[in-house]
């Protein structure tokens, strides 16, 4: 298109009407629901830089007082989504990294491609599910509020920039319980990216992805000047 | 923990973020799934329907920027599984006829690209209205880089025809 002719177009769509009164009537329809809620969480700059860390560490994950991955579904109401985590299709990895002063654990992973009444697995393609946690290494409390991290999957021989949190509609839902943060992510499929190595990294900061994350010598590694949290997980092969 | 950072927790989850996605996005969701129904009406339900999920699936979003492009994909997707279903109980094609909505003024560019299937309408509205990268747009649209570089070259050699020269 050229200038001209954008402009053009920009205008014309500009120029559709709608009801006037759209926005608040949508308000009103979401909030009649009773389930108004909190989106994302502002981030606490969590950690000065520790050495570089990605482990693909094997770790006994066994504490009584941990919630399970079911537990941590039925905890967002997703109880179908629960079964199918203690079930015998899900990969328990139970992989934690050490990193600084936290510790990060993969607990379990599953695809839910098959389930079509799943809370979640709708229109929007979410299928595939991973619940992980973050402690404090001392035993202190988490802050649901405050302590958030990120976490964007990344895949082998796509850029960072290409395939992540975004482009992959990861959505993230996070529960507290005892001081322990407990994330449920949801991905689109990944079934395309089947025979490459998947990865899950732990992130805070700001995107551009390739401004904290990069791939050097072939294996994806954080940015030689971001401070934050640094754990990659390479995930199971779940389908 | 006790029962009381329990309650705190309870209460810091219900603030009503949802607001601001409707103000900050909804305009844009609007015309993106009118660009796949031209329809006013249909659109403004396709936006609700889409917002009730949000409500319903509870998602985080890391930023403006992310949950943007969320709302743009989820209104598309919803946009043509509600024009899947229109012309699968009304045995039509694509999209219906009628302007209803425009402005009076002869909307010339709008109408050609109404006029092209509604692939090339997606890539055209992502790339030009909302400014999208390729790479962005087949991030949001799911499908590969040079798959949304084909829909675009052949939308703009489309558009071309129709506009006579004018693209």
């Amino acid at each position: 298109m050229t200038d001209l002719t954008r402009e053009k177009y920009i205008g014309e769509l500009e120029n559709i009407r709608f009801s006037p009164d759209f926005e608040d009537k949508t308000i009103e329809l979401v909030n009649s629901l009773g389930k108004p809620y909190k989106t994302g969480g502002k981030m606490k700059a969590i950690l000065a830089a520790a050495a570089v860390l990605i482990l693909s560490c094997v770790t006994a994950f066994a504490m009584p007082g941990f919630l399970t991955a079911r537990q941590v579904a039925e905890r967002l109401n997703m109880t179908e989504l629960g079964a199918l985590l203690e079930s015998d299709r899900s990969v328990k990895a139970e992989k934690s990294i050490d990193a600084g002063e936290y510790l990060i654990t993969l607990h379990s992973a599953v695809s839910a491609d098959e389930l079509v009444n799943i809370e979640g697995a709708d229109t929007l393609s979410e299928r595939e599910y991973f619940v992980i946690s973050l402690m404090k290494k001392d035993g202190s409390a988490l802050d649901n509020t405050k302590d958030i991290i990120r976490f964007t999957p990344l895949v082998d021989g796509f850029n960072v920039n290409d395939v992540n949190v975004c482009t992959l509609g990861t959505s993230m839902h996070i529960i507290e319980e005892n001081g322990i943060l407990y994330y449920l992510a949801a991905t689109d499929s990944l079934k395309p990216y089947r025979g490459k190595k998947i990865y899950m990294a732990a992130f805070d900061g700001m995107m551009p992805f390739g401004k904290i994350i990069t791939k050097e010598n072939g294996e994806f590694d954080y940015a030689e000047n971001y401070e934050g949290i640094r754990a990659i997980f390479e995930l199971p092969e779940i389908f | 923990m006790g029962e009381r950072r329990k309650q705190i927790l309870k209460l810091s989850r219900v603030q009503p973020d949802i607001e601001a996605l409707v103000r900050n996005h909804s305009r844009d969701m609007l015309r993106a799934a009118y660009t796949v129904l031209h329809n006013t009406d249909d659109a403004e339900d396709v936006v609700q329907n889409v917002f009730l999920k949000v409500v319903q699936k509870k998602p985080s979003f890391n930023d403006d920027g992310h949950s943007k492009a969320w709302l743009l994909r989820a209104t598309l997707n919803e946009a043509k599984n509600m024009l899947k279903k229109r012309a699968k109980s009304e045995n039509i094609a694509d999209i219906p006829d009628g302007t209803a909505g425009f402005d009076d003024t002869y909307s010339e560019v709008l109408e050609a690209v109404m006029s092209i299937p509604g692939d090339y309408r997606e890539v055209i509205f992502l790339y030009y209205y909302e400014g999208y990268s390729v790479k962005e747009i087949a991030g949001i649209i799911q499908k590969p880089v040079s798959t949304v570089t084909t829909l675009l070259s052949r939308a703009r050699a489309k558009l071309k025809i129709k506009l006579e020269g004018e693209i």
